[in-house]
Protein backbone atom coordinates (compact mmCIF):
# COMPACT_ATOMS: atom_id res chain seq x y z
CA UNK A 1 0.00 0.00 0.00
CA UNK A 2 1.80 3.12 -1.12
CA UNK A 3 2.03 6.11 0.99
CA UNK A 4 -0.43 9.05 1.77
CA UNK A 5 1.91 11.41 -0.57
CA UNK A 6 0.74 9.56 -3.69
CA UNK A 7 -2.87 10.84 -3.49
CA UNK A 8 -0.95 14.47 -3.27
CA UNK A 9 1.41 14.11 -6.26
CA UNK A 10 0.85 16.37 -8.94
CA UNK A 11 -0.45 15.72 -12.39
CA UNK A 12 2.91 15.97 -13.81
CA UNK A 13 4.61 13.78 -11.74
CA UNK A 14 1.83 10.77 -12.11
CA UNK A 15 1.81 11.56 -15.68
CA UNK A 16 5.52 10.74 -15.20
CA UNK A 17 5.42 7.44 -13.80
CA UNK A 18 2.50 6.45 -15.61
CA UNK A 19 4.49 7.14 -18.83
CA UNK A 20 7.00 4.58 -17.74
CA UNK A 21 4.90 2.29 -16.61
CA UNK A 22 6.06 2.43 -12.93
CA UNK A 23 2.62 3.19 -11.87
CA UNK A 24 -0.34 1.65 -13.08
CA UNK A 25 -3.88 3.23 -14.12
CA UNK A 26 -5.83 0.94 -12.49
CA UNK A 27 -4.14 0.73 -9.47
CA UNK A 28 -4.42 4.56 -9.28
CA UNK A 29 -7.56 4.86 -9.98
CA UNK A 30 -8.62 1.89 -7.40
CA UNK A 31 -6.86 3.52 -4.41
CA UNK A 32 -8.48 6.91 -5.43
CA UNK A 33 -11.74 5.28 -5.51
CA UNK A 34 -10.83 3.40 -2.21
CA UNK A 35 -9.93 7.32 -0.84
CA UNK A 36 -12.84 9.18 -1.99
CA UNK A 37 -15.51 5.85 -0.65
CA UNK A 38 -13.76 6.52 2.66
CA UNK A 39 -13.27 9.83 3.22
CA UNK A 40 -15.50 11.73 0.11
CA UNK A 41 -18.50 11.33 2.81
CA UNK A 42 -16.43 13.16 5.98
CA UNK A 43 -16.74 16.30 3.34
CA UNK A 44 -19.51 15.88 1.32
CA UNK A 45 -17.23 16.11 -1.80
CA UNK A 46 -19.08 13.84 -4.29
CA UNK A 47 -22.51 13.69 -5.47
CA UNK A 48 -21.88 10.26 -6.63
CA UNK A 49 -19.04 8.22 -7.48
CA UNK A 50 -18.50 6.32 -10.79
CA UNK A 51 -16.29 3.38 -9.90
CA UNK A 52 -17.71 1.46 -13.43
CA UNK A 53 -16.67 4.16 -15.79
CA UNK A 54 -13.56 5.00 -13.96
CA UNK A 55 -11.88 1.43 -13.75
CA UNK A 56 -13.29 0.88 -17.55
CA UNK A 57 -11.34 4.43 -18.31
CA UNK A 58 -8.42 3.23 -16.50
CA UNK A 59 -8.38 -0.30 -17.99
CA UNK A 60 -8.74 1.20 -21.53
CA UNK A 61 -5.80 3.91 -20.58
CA UNK A 62 -3.80 1.03 -19.10
CA UNK A 63 -3.89 -1.24 -22.24
CA UNK A 64 -3.30 1.56 -24.22
CA UNK A 65 0.00 2.21 -22.69
CA UNK A 66 1.02 -1.16 -22.55
CA UNK A 67 0.93 -1.02 -26.71
CA UNK A 68 2.98 2.12 -26.75
CA UNK A 69 -0.19 4.11 -27.57
CA UNK A 70 0.55 6.90 -24.76
CA UNK A 71 -2.01 10.17 -25.30
CA UNK A 72 -0.21 12.54 -23.08
CA UNK A 73 -0.16 13.98 -19.35
CA UNK A 74 -3.49 12.98 -18.38
CA UNK A 75 -3.26 9.45 -19.87
CA UNK A 76 -4.18 7.34 -16.68
CA UNK A 77 -5.13 10.12 -14.48
CA UNK A 78 -8.36 9.94 -12.53
CA UNK A 79 -10.55 13.06 -12.47
CA UNK A 80 -13.94 14.39 -10.57
CA UNK A 81 -16.19 16.90 -12.65
CA UNK A 82 -18.44 18.85 -10.98
CA UNK A 83 -22.51 17.65 -11.00
CA UNK A 84 -23.53 20.39 -13.46
CA UNK A 85 -21.42 18.53 -16.68
CA UNK A 86 -23.66 15.70 -18.52
CA UNK A 87 -22.23 12.32 -18.08
CA UNK A 88 -24.66 9.79 -20.24
CA UNK A 89 -26.27 7.83 -17.84
CA UNK A 90 -25.60 9.41 -14.90
CA UNK A 91 -27.59 11.39 -12.86
CA UNK A 92 -26.45 15.27 -13.45
CA UNK A 93 -28.26 16.99 -10.13
CA UNK A 94 -26.86 20.56 -10.63
CA UNK A 95 -26.63 20.17 -6.91
CA UNK A 96 -30.37 20.92 -6.30
CA UNK A 97 -33.54 18.69 -5.31
CA UNK A 98 -36.03 19.62 -8.18
CA UNK A 99 -33.07 18.33 -10.59
CA UNK A 100 -31.75 15.22 -8.28
CA UNK A 101 -32.99 12.38 -10.94
CA UNK A 102 -31.78 14.57 -13.91
CA UNK A 103 -30.02 11.94 -17.09
CA UNK A 104 -28.69 13.51 -19.74
CA UNK A 105 -28.05 11.00 -22.85
CA UNK A 106 -25.41 12.81 -23.65
CA UNK A 107 -21.94 13.88 -22.36
CA UNK A 108 -20.77 17.62 -21.93
CA UNK A 109 -17.80 18.70 -24.70
CA UNK A 110 -15.45 18.81 -22.05
CA UNK A 111 -16.10 15.34 -20.41
CA UNK A 112 -15.23 14.02 -23.76
CA UNK A 113 -12.37 15.81 -24.19
CA UNK A 114 -11.09 14.70 -21.18
CA UNK A 115 -12.20 11.08 -21.99
CA UNK A 116 -10.06 11.68 -25.87
CA UNK A 117 -6.77 12.43 -24.26
CA UNK A 118 -7.45 9.36 -21.69
CA UNK A 119 -8.24 10.88 -18.34
CA UNK A 120 -10.08 8.84 -15.84
CA UNK A 121 -13.58 10.23 -14.63
CA UNK A 122 -13.75 9.37 -10.63
CA UNK A 123 -16.97 10.70 -9.87
CA UNK A 124 -19.00 14.12 -9.40
CA UNK A 125 -18.70 16.96 -7.43
CA UNK A 126 -20.78 17.61 -5.21
CA UNK A 127 -21.64 21.87 -5.67
CA UNK A 128 -24.01 24.98 -4.28
CA UNK A 129 -27.45 24.55 -5.75
CA UNK A 130 -27.88 25.75 -9.25
CA UNK A 131 -24.41 27.10 -8.90
CA UNK A 132 -25.93 29.83 -6.77
CA UNK A 133 -28.11 30.85 -9.32
CA UNK A 134 -30.91 31.57 -7.01
CA UNK A 135 -28.75 32.87 -4.40
CA UNK A 136 -27.54 31.01 -0.94
CA UNK A 137 -27.79 32.25 2.40
CA UNK A 138 -25.57 29.39 4.15
CA UNK A 139 -22.88 27.17 2.74
CA UNK A 140 -25.57 24.15 3.45
CA UNK A 141 -27.47 24.91 0.08
CA UNK A 142 -26.16 21.82 -1.65
CA UNK A 143 -28.14 18.89 -2.18
CA UNK A 144 -25.04 16.78 -0.49
CA UNK A 145 -24.91 19.40 2.52
CA UNK A 146 -21.95 21.95 3.07
CA UNK A 147 -19.16 21.08 1.64
CA UNK A 148 -16.39 20.63 4.25
CA UNK A 149 -12.98 22.28 3.83
CA UNK A 150 -9.88 19.50 4.43
CA UNK A 151 -7.83 22.08 6.39
CA UNK A 152 -10.45 22.48 8.81
CA UNK A 153 -14.07 20.55 8.80
CA UNK A 154 -15.68 23.11 10.86
CA UNK A 155 -14.80 25.42 8.19
CA UNK A 156 -16.28 25.93 4.50
CA UNK A 157 -14.70 25.41 1.48
CA UNK A 158 -16.19 27.98 -0.59
CA UNK A 159 -18.58 27.53 -3.56
CA UNK A 160 -20.03 26.77 -5.69
CA UNK A 161 -17.49 24.20 -6.99
CA UNK A 162 -17.45 23.18 -3.33
CA UNK A 163 -16.80 19.31 -3.76
CA UNK A 164 -14.31 19.96 -6.33
CA UNK A 165 -12.24 22.29 -4.17
CA UNK A 166 -12.67 19.43 -1.18
CA UNK A 167 -11.93 16.51 -3.61
CA UNK A 168 -8.61 18.47 -4.89
CA UNK A 169 -7.48 19.24 -0.82
CA UNK A 170 -8.26 16.34 0.52
CA UNK A 171 -6.43 14.33 -2.17
CA UNK A 172 -9.64 12.17 -2.81
CA UNK A 173 -8.92 12.67 -7.22
CA UNK A 174 -5.73 14.19 -9.08
CA UNK A 175 -8.11 17.06 -10.26
CA UNK A 176 -11.40 18.24 -10.26
CA UNK A 177 -12.84 20.51 -12.87
CA UNK A 178 -14.97 23.77 -11.60
CA UNK A 179 -17.22 26.26 -13.06
CA UNK A 180 -17.56 30.00 -12.11
CA UNK A 181 -19.59 32.65 -13.14
CA UNK A 182 -18.28 34.74 -10.26
CA UNK A 183 -15.83 33.22 -8.24
CA UNK A 184 -16.70 30.20 -7.97
CA UNK A 185 -13.61 28.72 -9.00
CA UNK A 186 -10.89 31.55 -7.89
CA UNK A 187 -12.74 31.26 -4.12
CA UNK A 188 -13.05 27.40 -3.42
CA UNK A 189 -9.19 27.50 -4.88
CA UNK A 190 -8.25 30.02 -2.54
CA UNK A 191 -10.47 28.33 0.87
CA UNK A 192 -8.64 24.87 0.37
CA UNK A 193 -4.95 25.53 -0.75
CA UNK A 194 -5.52 24.12 -4.11
CA UNK A 195 -4.66 26.13 -7.61
CA UNK A 196 -7.66 27.10 -10.16
CA UNK A 197 -7.50 28.33 -13.29
CA UNK A 198 -10.44 30.16 -14.81
CA UNK A 199 -9.68 30.13 -18.40
CA UNK A 200 -11.17 33.56 -21.13
CA UNK A 201 -14.34 33.60 -21.90
CA UNK A 202 -15.49 31.87 -24.36
CA UNK A 203 -11.98 29.26 -24.66
CA UNK A 204 -14.19 26.48 -22.82
CA UNK A 205 -17.58 24.73 -24.37
CA UNK A 206 -20.28 24.44 -21.97
CA UNK A 207 -21.72 22.61 -24.10
CA UNK A 208 -23.75 20.08 -21.76
CA UNK A 209 -23.13 22.14 -18.65
CA UNK A 210 -25.65 24.03 -17.05
CA UNK A 211 -26.46 27.44 -18.01
CA UNK A 212 -26.49 30.10 -14.90
CA UNK A 213 -25.65 33.42 -16.64
CA UNK A 214 -24.48 32.26 -20.23
CA UNK A 215 -22.62 35.46 -20.98
CA UNK A 216 -20.46 35.01 -18.05
CA UNK A 217 -20.23 31.21 -17.49
CA UNK A 218 -16.13 29.33 -17.37
CA UNK A 219 -15.12 25.99 -16.99
CA UNK A 220 -11.84 25.45 -15.71
CA UNK A 221 -9.41 22.90 -13.95
CA UNK A 222 -8.71 22.84 -9.94
CA UNK A 223 -5.89 21.22 -9.12
CA UNK A 224 -2.40 21.01 -7.20
CA UNK A 225 -0.18 23.97 -9.48
CA UNK A 226 -0.62 26.54 -11.96
CA UNK A 227 1.21 24.02 -14.18
CA UNK A 228 -1.23 21.23 -13.85
CA UNK A 229 -4.20 23.44 -14.50
CA UNK A 230 -2.46 24.69 -18.07
CA UNK A 231 -1.78 21.20 -19.18
CA UNK A 232 -5.77 20.51 -17.96
CA UNK A 233 -6.70 23.79 -19.71
CA UNK A 234 -5.43 22.48 -22.32
CA UNK A 235 -7.25 19.36 -22.99
CA UNK A 236 -10.43 21.21 -22.43
CA UNK A 237 -10.01 24.16 -24.46
CA UNK A 238 -11.02 24.68 -27.69
CA UNK A 239 -13.78 26.30 -30.27
CA UNK A 240 -17.46 24.18 -30.35
CA UNK A 241 -20.03 24.79 -33.06
CA UNK A 242 -22.42 23.24 -29.65
CA UNK A 243 -21.66 26.43 -27.78
CA UNK A 244 -22.03 29.71 -29.64
CA UNK A 245 -20.08 31.48 -26.72
CA UNK A 246 -16.51 29.97 -27.33
CA UNK A 247 -14.72 32.01 -29.71
CA UNK A 248 -12.91 30.94 -32.74
CA UNK A 249 -11.18 27.96 -33.72
CA UNK A 250 -7.22 30.00 -33.52
CA UNK A 251 -8.00 31.98 -30.41
CA UNK A 252 -9.71 29.07 -28.30
CA UNK A 253 -7.67 26.34 -28.34
CA UNK A 254 -4.11 26.51 -26.13
CA UNK A 255 -1.40 24.07 -26.17
CA UNK A 256 1.14 24.36 -23.33
CA UNK A 257 4.24 23.49 -22.75
CA UNK A 258 6.33 25.24 -19.95
CA UNK A 259 9.15 26.18 -22.33
CA UNK A 260 6.40 28.37 -23.78
CA UNK A 261 6.49 30.46 -20.95
CA UNK A 262 9.62 32.77 -22.07
CA UNK A 263 7.93 36.11 -21.73
CA UNK A 264 9.72 38.59 -19.69
CA UNK A 265 6.32 39.89 -17.89
CA UNK A 266 5.15 42.93 -17.00
CA UNK A 267 3.31 42.51 -13.34
CA UNK A 268 1.73 44.74 -11.17
CA UNK A 269 0.43 44.66 -7.83
CA UNK A 270 -3.36 45.69 -7.46
CA UNK A 271 -3.72 47.61 -4.81
CA UNK A 272 -7.19 48.32 -4.41
CA UNK A 273 -8.36 44.56 -5.22
CA UNK A 274 -9.75 44.62 -1.28
CA UNK A 275 -10.38 46.99 1.33
CA UNK A 276 -9.10 44.91 4.58
CA UNK A 277 -8.33 41.40 5.57
CA UNK A 278 -9.67 39.71 8.05
CA UNK A 279 -8.95 35.99 9.59
CA UNK A 280 -5.46 36.69 10.65
CA UNK A 281 -5.32 36.92 6.14
CA UNK A 282 -2.94 39.86 6.37
CA UNK A 283 0.21 38.63 7.32
CA UNK A 284 0.41 36.43 5.12
CA UNK A 285 -0.66 38.19 2.00
CA UNK A 286 1.95 40.78 3.26
CA UNK A 287 4.82 37.97 3.41
CA UNK A 288 3.09 36.93 -0.43
CA UNK A 289 3.47 40.20 -1.50
CA UNK A 290 7.35 40.48 -0.51
CA UNK A 291 7.83 37.62 -2.06
CA UNK A 292 6.67 39.08 -5.52
CA UNK A 293 8.77 41.79 -5.02
CA UNK A 294 11.79 39.58 -4.97
CA UNK A 295 10.50 37.12 -7.34
CA UNK A 296 9.71 40.07 -9.83
CA UNK A 297 11.59 42.45 -9.50
CA UNK A 298 10.37 45.31 -11.61
CA UNK A 299 7.06 44.63 -10.50
CA UNK A 300 4.46 48.12 -10.17
CA UNK A 301 1.50 49.01 -8.25
CA UNK A 302 -1.57 49.98 -10.19
CA UNK A 303 -5.82 50.48 -9.19
CA UNK A 304 -8.73 49.11 -11.05
CA UNK A 305 -10.85 51.86 -12.47
CA UNK A 306 -13.48 52.59 -10.30
CA UNK A 307 -17.23 52.28 -10.98
CA UNK A 308 -20.55 50.28 -10.92
CA UNK A 309 -18.65 47.23 -11.91
CA UNK A 310 -20.29 45.24 -9.07
CA UNK A 311 -24.05 46.27 -9.65
CA UNK A 312 -23.49 45.43 -13.32
CA UNK A 313 -22.09 42.17 -12.33
CA UNK A 314 -25.16 41.25 -9.72
CA UNK A 315 -27.93 42.76 -12.74
CA UNK A 316 -26.65 40.31 -15.51
CA UNK A 317 -26.26 37.58 -13.47
CA UNK A 318 -29.56 37.71 -11.64
CA UNK A 319 -30.93 38.69 -15.12
CA UNK A 320 -29.49 35.96 -16.66
CA UNK A 321 -30.01 33.15 -14.12
CA UNK A 322 -33.68 34.17 -14.11
CA UNK A 323 -34.06 33.25 -17.70
CA UNK A 324 -31.74 30.38 -17.12
CA UNK A 325 -34.12 28.97 -14.47
CA UNK A 326 -37.27 29.96 -15.78
CA UNK A 327 -39.44 26.61 -16.14
CA UNK A 328 -37.93 26.42 -12.03
CA UNK A 329 -38.90 29.75 -11.04
CA UNK A 330 -42.32 29.51 -12.80
CA UNK A 331 -43.57 26.27 -11.70
CA UNK A 332 -43.29 27.40 -8.30
CA UNK A 333 -40.37 24.50 -7.38
CA UNK A 334 -38.08 27.16 -5.95
CA UNK A 335 -39.14 26.37 -2.52
CA UNK A 336 -37.77 22.76 -2.95
CA UNK A 337 -33.78 24.24 -3.23
CA UNK A 338 -32.59 24.34 0.14
CA UNK A 339 -31.28 27.64 1.09
CA UNK A 340 -34.00 30.02 2.39
CA UNK A 341 -32.67 32.92 0.09
CA UNK A 342 -32.54 30.36 -2.84
CA UNK A 343 -35.85 29.74 -2.29
CA UNK A 344 -37.43 33.21 -3.08
CA UNK A 345 -34.53 35.57 -4.82
CA UNK A 346 -35.51 33.92 -8.07
CA UNK A 347 -38.81 35.87 -8.27
CA UNK A 348 -37.27 38.60 -7.47
CA UNK A 349 -34.55 38.14 -10.04
CA UNK A 350 -37.30 37.91 -13.20
CA UNK A 351 -38.92 41.56 -12.76
CA UNK A 352 -35.44 43.33 -13.40
CA UNK A 353 -36.32 45.80 -16.74
CA UNK A 354 -35.06 44.98 -20.18
CA UNK A 355 -33.29 48.82 -19.48
CA UNK A 356 -31.75 47.94 -16.75
CA UNK A 357 -30.11 45.04 -17.82
CA UNK A 358 -29.25 46.85 -21.03
CA UNK A 359 -27.72 49.71 -19.14
CA UNK A 360 -25.23 46.74 -17.34
CA UNK A 361 -24.43 45.44 -20.58
CA UNK A 362 -23.25 48.70 -22.01
CA UNK A 363 -21.30 49.26 -18.78
CA UNK A 364 -19.78 46.16 -19.42
CA UNK A 365 -18.39 47.23 -22.76
CA UNK A 366 -17.10 50.94 -21.12
CA UNK A 367 -15.21 48.46 -18.88
CA UNK A 368 -13.25 46.23 -21.10
CA UNK A 369 -12.16 49.51 -22.17
CA UNK A 370 -10.97 50.76 -19.51
CA UNK A 371 -9.33 46.97 -18.81
CA UNK A 372 -7.34 46.86 -21.90
CA UNK A 373 -6.10 49.96 -20.95
CA UNK A 374 -4.92 48.43 -17.96
CA UNK A 375 -3.20 45.62 -20.03
CA UNK A 376 -1.64 47.92 -22.25
CA UNK A 377 0.94 48.37 -19.23
CA UNK A 378 0.93 45.25 -17.63
CA UNK A 379 0.81 41.52 -18.54
CA UNK A 380 -0.60 40.31 -15.44
CA UNK A 381 -2.29 42.08 -12.04
CA UNK A 382 -2.19 40.17 -8.96
CA UNK A 383 -3.79 40.32 -5.56
CA UNK A 384 -5.17 38.21 -3.02
CA UNK A 385 -7.65 35.81 -3.75
CA UNK A 386 -9.87 36.76 -0.90
CA UNK A 387 -9.36 38.53 1.60
CA UNK A 388 -9.95 35.90 4.64
CA UNK A 389 -9.62 32.51 5.10
CA UNK A 390 -11.99 30.02 4.78
CA UNK A 391 -15.62 31.14 6.89
CA UNK A 392 -16.90 28.89 9.60
CA UNK A 393 -19.98 26.37 8.20
CA UNK A 394 -22.62 28.18 9.67
CA UNK A 395 -21.62 31.87 9.14
CA UNK A 396 -24.64 33.82 7.16
CA UNK A 397 -22.69 34.44 3.64
CA UNK A 398 -25.79 37.19 2.83
CA UNK A 399 -24.06 39.68 5.83
CA UNK A 400 -20.46 37.80 6.24
CA UNK A 401 -19.07 37.25 2.70
CA UNK A 402 -20.59 40.76 1.42
CA UNK A 403 -17.24 42.70 1.40
CA UNK A 404 -17.01 44.48 -2.29
CA UNK A 405 -15.01 42.58 -4.79
CA UNK A 406 -14.26 44.63 -7.67
CA UNK A 407 -11.74 42.29 -8.71
CA UNK A 408 -14.07 39.25 -8.99
CA UNK A 409 -16.92 41.36 -10.68
CA UNK A 410 -14.05 43.12 -13.56
CA UNK A 411 -12.48 39.74 -14.45
CA UNK A 412 -15.31 37.92 -15.03
CA UNK A 413 -17.97 40.64 -16.79
CA UNK A 414 -14.79 41.36 -19.10
CA UNK A 415 -13.93 37.42 -19.35
CA UNK A 416 -10.49 37.58 -18.25
CA UNK A 417 -8.24 34.75 -17.14
CA UNK A 418 -6.77 34.34 -13.78
CA UNK A 419 -5.30 31.32 -11.80
CA UNK A 420 -5.72 31.44 -7.98
CA UNK A 421 -2.39 29.82 -5.76
CA UNK A 422 -2.00 29.30 -2.41
CA UNK A 423 0.23 31.79 -0.79
CA UNK A 424 0.29 31.13 2.71
CA UNK A 425 -1.17 29.86 5.86
CA UNK A 426 -3.04 31.93 8.99
CA UNK A 427 -2.15 31.03 12.42
CA UNK A 428 -5.44 28.71 12.43
CA UNK A 429 -3.62 26.48 9.30
CA UNK A 430 -6.21 27.91 6.95
CA UNK A 431 -4.64 28.92 3.08
CA UNK A 432 -4.55 31.80 1.38
CA UNK A 433 -4.82 32.52 -2.26
CA UNK A 434 -2.76 34.65 -4.52
CA UNK A 435 -4.85 35.10 -7.74
CA UNK A 436 -2.89 36.26 -11.20
CA UNK A 437 -5.18 37.81 -13.62
CA UNK A 438 -4.41 38.82 -17.31
CA UNK A 439 -5.89 40.12 -20.53
CA UNK A 440 -8.99 37.91 -22.21
CA UNK A 441 -6.59 35.59 -24.67
CA UNK A 442 -3.80 35.95 -22.51
CA UNK A 443 -4.24 32.72 -20.47
CA UNK A 444 -0.27 32.10 -20.73
CA UNK A 445 0.78 35.27 -19.11
CA UNK A 446 -1.79 34.49 -15.51
CA UNK A 447 -0.22 30.56 -16.14
CA UNK A 448 3.56 31.82 -16.26
CA UNK A 449 3.48 34.07 -13.33
CA UNK A 450 1.63 31.89 -11.16
CA UNK A 451 3.62 28.86 -12.22
CA UNK A 452 6.85 31.37 -11.75
CA UNK A 453 5.65 32.20 -7.94
CA UNK A 454 5.31 28.57 -7.81
CA UNK A 455 8.52 27.76 -8.73
CA UNK A 456 10.00 30.14 -6.15
CA UNK A 457 7.06 28.89 -3.22
CA UNK A 458 6.23 25.62 -1.95
CA UNK A 459 2.98 26.54 -0.27
CA UNK A 460 0.84 24.63 -3.35
CA UNK A 461 2.74 21.19 -2.10
CA UNK A 462 1.66 21.56 0.96
CA UNK A 463 -1.64 19.77 1.80
CA UNK A 464 -3.94 18.58 5.09
CA UNK A 465 -3.59 15.46 7.17
CA UNK A 466 -6.34 12.83 6.70
CA UNK A 467 -6.65 10.44 8.83
CA UNK B 1 -38.98 48.69 -6.03
CA UNK B 2 -42.31 48.72 -5.10
CA UNK B 3 -43.67 47.79 -8.27
CA UNK B 4 -41.14 44.68 -8.99
CA UNK B 5 -42.18 43.57 -5.60
CA UNK B 6 -45.74 43.54 -6.45
CA UNK B 7 -45.71 41.75 -9.50
CA UNK B 8 -43.55 39.33 -8.19
CA UNK B 9 -46.52 38.78 -5.03
CA UNK B 10 -49.13 38.78 -7.71
CA UNK B 11 -47.02 36.37 -10.25
CA UNK B 12 -46.24 33.57 -7.09
CA UNK B 13 -47.40 35.08 -3.78
CA UNK B 14 -49.40 31.52 -3.84
CA UNK B 15 -45.68 30.04 -3.03
CA UNK B 16 -44.42 32.36 -0.53
CA UNK B 17 -45.06 32.88 3.43
CA UNK B 18 -45.38 36.33 5.27
CA UNK B 19 -41.84 35.87 6.24
CA UNK B 20 -40.76 35.47 2.55
CA UNK B 21 -42.48 38.49 1.08
CA UNK B 22 -41.02 40.30 4.51
CA UNK B 23 -37.73 38.85 3.20
CA UNK B 24 -38.06 39.66 -0.39
CA UNK B 25 -39.21 43.46 0.59
CA UNK B 26 -35.75 43.51 2.85
CA UNK B 27 -33.55 42.09 -0.03
CA UNK B 28 -35.74 44.51 -2.88
CA UNK B 29 -34.33 47.69 -0.71
CA UNK B 30 -31.03 46.70 0.20
CA UNK B 31 -31.04 46.28 -3.73
CA UNK B 32 -32.27 49.50 -4.94
CA UNK B 33 -29.16 51.25 -3.86
CA UNK B 34 -26.99 49.03 -6.40
CA UNK B 35 -29.62 49.72 -9.08
CA UNK B 36 -29.32 53.59 -8.49
CA UNK B 37 -25.73 53.35 -8.96
CA UNK B 38 -25.71 51.42 -11.97
CA UNK B 39 -28.82 53.71 -13.40
CA UNK B 40 -26.66 56.45 -12.79
CA UNK B 41 -23.57 55.72 -14.28
CA UNK B 42 -23.40 58.07 -17.43
CA UNK B 43 -23.07 56.11 -20.85
CA UNK B 44 -23.95 57.75 -24.46
CA UNK B 45 -26.47 56.77 -27.28
CA UNK B 46 -23.74 55.37 -28.69
CA UNK B 47 -22.19 53.10 -26.53
CA UNK B 48 -22.46 49.30 -27.33
CA UNK B 49 -23.88 46.73 -24.95
CA UNK B 50 -21.83 43.83 -24.86
CA UNK B 51 -25.10 42.04 -25.77
CA UNK B 52 -23.23 38.81 -25.62
CA UNK B 53 -19.82 38.60 -23.91
CA UNK B 54 -16.78 38.93 -26.36
CA UNK B 55 -13.37 39.53 -24.75
CA UNK B 56 -11.16 41.89 -26.44
CA UNK B 57 -8.04 40.44 -27.84
CA UNK B 58 -4.90 41.26 -28.68
CA UNK B 59 -5.72 40.29 -32.52
CA UNK B 60 -9.10 42.16 -32.77
CA UNK B 61 -7.56 45.17 -31.23
CA UNK B 62 -4.95 45.41 -33.21
CA UNK B 63 -5.62 44.41 -36.94
CA UNK B 64 -2.05 44.03 -38.82
CA UNK B 65 -2.50 46.78 -41.52
CA UNK B 66 -2.37 45.55 -45.51
CA UNK B 67 0.26 45.04 -46.98
CA UNK B 68 -0.18 47.61 -49.45
CA UNK B 69 -0.83 49.88 -47.00
CA UNK B 70 2.58 48.84 -45.28
CA UNK B 71 4.61 49.25 -48.59
CA UNK B 72 3.22 52.46 -49.13
CA UNK B 73 4.87 53.91 -46.11
CA UNK B 74 1.16 55.27 -44.89
CA UNK B 75 2.68 57.08 -41.39
CA UNK B 76 1.28 56.12 -38.19
CA UNK B 77 -1.95 57.71 -36.36
CA UNK B 78 -3.03 58.13 -39.97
Amino acid sequence: MPGEEIFYLSVSELAKRIESKKLSPVELTQLYLDRSQKFGPRFNAYTTLTPEIALEQAKVAEKEIHRGHYRGPLHGIPYAAKDLLAVKGIPTTWGAKPYANQVFDYNATVIDHLKNVGAVMIGKASMIELAGGSGYRFASASLQGEAKNPWDPTCWTCGSSSGSGAIVAAGLAAFAIGTETWGSIICPSAFCGISGLRPTYGRVSRYGAMALAPSMDKIGPMARSAEDCARIFAAMAGHDQKDRGTIAIDKAAFTYSPSVESRKLRVAWLSNAWKSFEGGAGKPVAAAKASLKKIFSDIKEVALPVGPWEDAASLIVQVEAAASFRSLIRSGKLSELTDPLAQILGYLNEQYSAADYQQALKVREILQKKMDAVFESFDVVVAPSQPVPATPLTLNLETGLAFPDPQGAIGNLCGLPALSVPCGFTEKNLPIGLQFMSGAGDDIAAIQAARTFQLHTDWHKRHPRIH
Amino acid sequence: MESRLQAVFAQHGSHLNDAQKSDLRRIAAEGQAALDRLRAFPTDNSDGPALYLKPLMEREKKPSAPASAKAAGTPKKS
